[in-house]
């Protein structure tokens, strides 16, 4: 073989990586040979290796819809992915976070809407999962409130709670594809739906919100206290006379379900 | 400049036999608590906000000493050092209180591009000095030695200037930094490379070295693949015995990585780490942690 000029050493990983991106074969000439294995051998264990260790991560992030597409389309999947999105980050916790959006924008994936619903429902609990810790309050927290300053009372929720509309029966589908199998129809809902996922005694939740919670979480998220929460429900005409009590109680559940760290005056 | 861990012409910490610390085996080491002398984490798995890897790292810490060993320094690597990425491994340190850090003599990535793999570097004068000068960067940031380990690979450069061992010592004596000696990795680049892995052993400086990893891997009779996802064979076992008669009481951990076994299943095969230590060793070997965080 023709001896090939010397690389520098930036030279000689860029060409490397090249190989194993985009099968540049232009690194090929510098590796050596044996009787044992041919360099392109060599290498081929190495781009083995770079798309097999990347599809496992996004199995990992992405088990749902790895089971619905099945294991020859999620590599497939996994392969255009890692080619469109390679990794920018030291740790592969980040890998796989543009799934929902390149499953929304490719074909043939985003004729399937709901693959993409489902990925971005996968990516919001790897979200919730590492979240920041922070100690969540209670409701004798809450009793210390004194009743004058109520209408001033401001919450702070836990940093793992997160939000997700959705527009597909994706939560049935989630079940199915990780858990008992039982697969539905595939269907649209009726009318979009919100999901709340969060982490609580370090175990990931979630649950669908109810149009009251919903509205009342966009005004925490807004940063507006109780008397502001209270007109929000008012105004979107929910339990027009019991406004009152029913922010209240969905304050108390948000507490019990350890979704709240702090009330602020 | 002075590092907080011990010089190497200094006497080195023997931690004696650990395990990694995986996430399969959380629940196990704190509710049996085994007698694992110590553990080590992946730092990057630990480089996150909050949840289950930082509560069951503090617990586990609360319980043993932990070693910290990266997979994304990119020690070997031409594109600027990540800043941010040390900072993390910083922060992570101040966290766990490490007995020691320890990453790769590899490249990770390029170009902003992350790998993901242990790339290995061509032995040349070059990369001894461009690897040099970087740990020497990294060791002024951190305010302590690291380690760098040798890693498996399955081609060698035409460029290369000397043969692995040789590129590693140099490196390591250059940058005034220490070893961590993968037993496995040597065996299987002996294979994939065809040398002596006992001249390998012969070639590294006894006082640099402060840890082992053993680990299993995938034969393919021609090659051999690093997997860390089966035991550790017969031939690494004998190379480890030869590596604990040139180097003496050397900290010692196995890496499992993947088809994870019962965790009995890996406490008998550090037994087999032991016992090999003490048949070598005999009982001059004792664990030298007094001082230690
Ligand atoms: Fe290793």
């Amino acid at each position: 073989m023709r001896a090939a000029p010397p690389l520098t050493l930036a030279q000689m990983q860029q060409a490397f990586k090249r190989h194993l991106m985009q099968r540049d074969p232009a690194i090929v000439s510098h590796i050596t040979s044996d009787d044992k294995l041919g360099a392109a051998t060599r290498l081929a264990i190495y781009s083995h290796a770079y798309y097999a260790r990347l599809e496992e991560a996004l199995a990992q992030d992405y088990e749902a819809v790895h089971t619905l597409l099945g294991d020859e389309a999620f590599s497939e999947l996994c392969v255009r992915y890692t080619n469109h999105h390679p990794s920018e980050f030291p740790s592969l916790r980040w890998f796989g976070q543009y799934m929902s959006e390149f499953l929304g924008t490719e074909e043939p994936y985003c004729r399937h809407p709901y693959i993409a619903e489902l990925a971005h429902f996968e990516w919001t609990l790897v979200m919730a999962f590492d979240a920041a810790d922070a100690a969540v309050a209670s409701n004798e927290d809450l009793a210390k409130v004194a009743p004058e300053h109520w209408p001033q009372l401001t919450l702070t929720l836990h940093p793992s709670v997160h939000t997700l509309p959705f527009r597909w029966n994706i939560l049935p589908l989630w079940r199915a594809a990780t858990e008992d199998g039982n697969f539905p129809d595939i269907q649209p809902l009726p009318a979009e739906q919100h999901c709340l996922i969060w982490r609580h005694d370090l175990v990931t939740r979630f649950r669908t919100l109810s149009t009251e919670e919903l509205t009342f979480l966009q005004g925490v998220v807004a940063g507006e206290n109780f008397s502001q929460l209270c007109e929000r429900l008012a105004d979107a005409s929910l339990a027009s006379d019991q406004v009152p009590l029913m922010a209240a109680s969905i304050m108390k559940t948000w507490i019990n379900q350890g979704m709240v760290t702090q009330f602020g005056i | 400049m002075k590092y907080s861990i011990n010089s190497p012409h200094g006497q080195r910490t023997f931690l004696g036999y650990g395990l990694g610390l995986r996430k399969e085996y959380y629940e196990a080491v704190l509710q049996q608590h085994p007698a694992v002398d110590w553990f080590e984490i992946i730092s990057e798995n630990y480089m996150v906000r909050g949840g289950k890897p930082l509560y069951y790292l503090d617990a586990v810490r609360e319980r043993y000493p932990l070693v910290m060993h990266g997979v994304s320094l990119s020690i070997g690597g031409t594109d600027p050092l990540n800043f941010d990425y040390l900072r993390d491994l910083q922060a992570l340190i101040t966290r766990t209180q490490p007995c020691w850090v320890s990453d790769h003599l590899c490249w990770t990535g390029q170009g902003g591009h992350n790998l993901h793999d242990l790339m290995p570097l061509p032995y040349t004068d070059e990369a001894i000095q461009h690897v040099a000068n970087r740990v020497k960067t990294v060791q002024e940031f951190l305010g302590q030695r690291i380690l760098l380990e040798n890693v498996s690979s399955y081609v060698s450069y035409q460029h290369s200037q000397m043969n692995e061992w040789e590129f590693y010592r140099a490196v390591v004596e250059e940058a005034d930094c220490l070893m961590l000696l993968d037993i496995n990795n040597i065996y299987v680049s002996s294979r994939n490379h065809d040398f002596n892995p006992l001249d390998y052993l012969n070639g590294i400086p006894v006082e640099r070295v402060q840890q082992f990893h053993l680990a299993g891997h995938e034969d393919h009779i021609d090659y051999v693949i690093d997997t860390h996802d089966h035991p550790v064979v017969d031939p690494v076992w004998e190379l480890y015995a030869a590596a604990l008669a040139r180097f003496g009481a050397v900290s010692t951990m196995i890496e499992r990585d993947d088809r994870m076994p019962p965790f009995e299943e890996l406490l008998a095969e550090l037994q087999q780490a032991r016992d090999i230590g003490a048949s070598v060793l005999g009982q001059s070997a004792t664990r030298n942690v007094a001082n230690m965080p």
